[in-house]
């Protein structure tokens, strides 16, 4: 009786010693992937009341970002006129834009938004600030 | 004009009834189709002397999409010239293609491809053959 109650013991303490065990998991059982983001430069001309867009694609889920980082005139000349910027999906000959805002160019990104994977478009568009034909350079992020 | 509705009107009824049509008529089937799972969109415009347009557009479930370029018109008038069209996926600012080929208008699919779930586009550019810029009319049958 007393034998069985030692035993039944033993392999109690045993199961709970392997339970507890803090043993730290080995690197390769993370399942935590770092998102790897690209970057594209999107330059072009944009006429009055015009629209123009450029395709990506996302790999992964994660945030896409859009900075407006300069609006010229032809000649080269740095503006600070305000034109809208979106992100959206290409949609027949046209880019079908869920969000969107109108900003000034600047060095930081204005529009964020989180993606799933899939095809997307990044969106620059009058929204009636042009006088005239402008040339623009966006950077857009994504995963 | 009437030849080009013709065309586009037997090319519609053809592929979701499963028979395709040439100007004289239904003549063959273009496959096992199953017409309710597809639906059509008409990609016109004008294509610039070597000049290219895309259309972009989603599915949903992944199948087979065909493309038929039903018209084209220089001056207004029907041209034979060999226009280049297919399929592909929108990248940066236009349409990347694996699945091309030059065809003269007609009735019947020109090219044909397997599109997954997602965002695809059709493109038409002229290789050199146009003389001035011509409008045209592609016809886009596609999974849902």
């Amino acid at each position: 009786m007393s034998r069985t109650r030692v035993v039944l013991g033993a392999m109690a303490l045993a199961a709970a010693t392997a339970c507890n065990s803090t043993t730290a998991p080995d690197v390769a059982d993370s399942h935590l992937t770092p998102l790897q983001f690209l970057t594209r430069t999107f330059a072009g001309a944009l006429q009055v009341q015009g629209s123009t867009f450029y395709s990506f694609h996302v790999s992964q889920a994660g945030p896409a970002s859009l900075m407006l980082a300069a609006v010229q005139t032809p000649g080269g000349a740095a503006l600070a006129t305000p034109v809208g910027i979106g992100v959206g999906v290409p949609k027949g000959t046209g880019c079908t834009r869920a969000t969107a805002i109108t900003t000034p160019p600047g060095l930081a990104a204005q529009l964020t938004v989180t993606l799933n994977p899939g095809t997307y478009c990044a969106s620059v568009f009058d929204v009636g600030t042009l006088s005239g034909t402008v040339n623009f350079a966006m950077r857009i992020t994504y995963p | 004009m009437v030849r080009a509705v013709l065309l586009r009107v037997c090319v519609l009824a053809g592929v979701l009834g499963a028979v395709s049509c040439s100007e004289q008529g239904p003549t063959s089937p273009p496959g096992d189709v199953d017409g309710s799972l597809l639906t059509v969109e008409l990609f016109s415009g004008t294509l610039p002397l070597r000049g290219v347009t895309f259309y972009s557009f989603s599915v949903e479930k992944g199948g087979t999409t065909f493309l038929t370029l039903l018209d084209v018109r220089e001056n207004g008038e029907p041209s034979e010239a060999l226009i280049t069209i297919g399929l592909g996926v929108p990248r940066g600012t236009s349409c990347v293609s694996t699945n091309v080929l030059s065809v003269k208008a007609g009735g019947t699919p020109q090219v044909t491809g397997t599109t997954n779930r997602g965002v695809h586009c059709a493109v038409v550019f002229d290789p050199g053959n146009l003389t001035s810029a011509a409008t045209f009319a592609l016809n886009i049958t596609r999974p849902k």
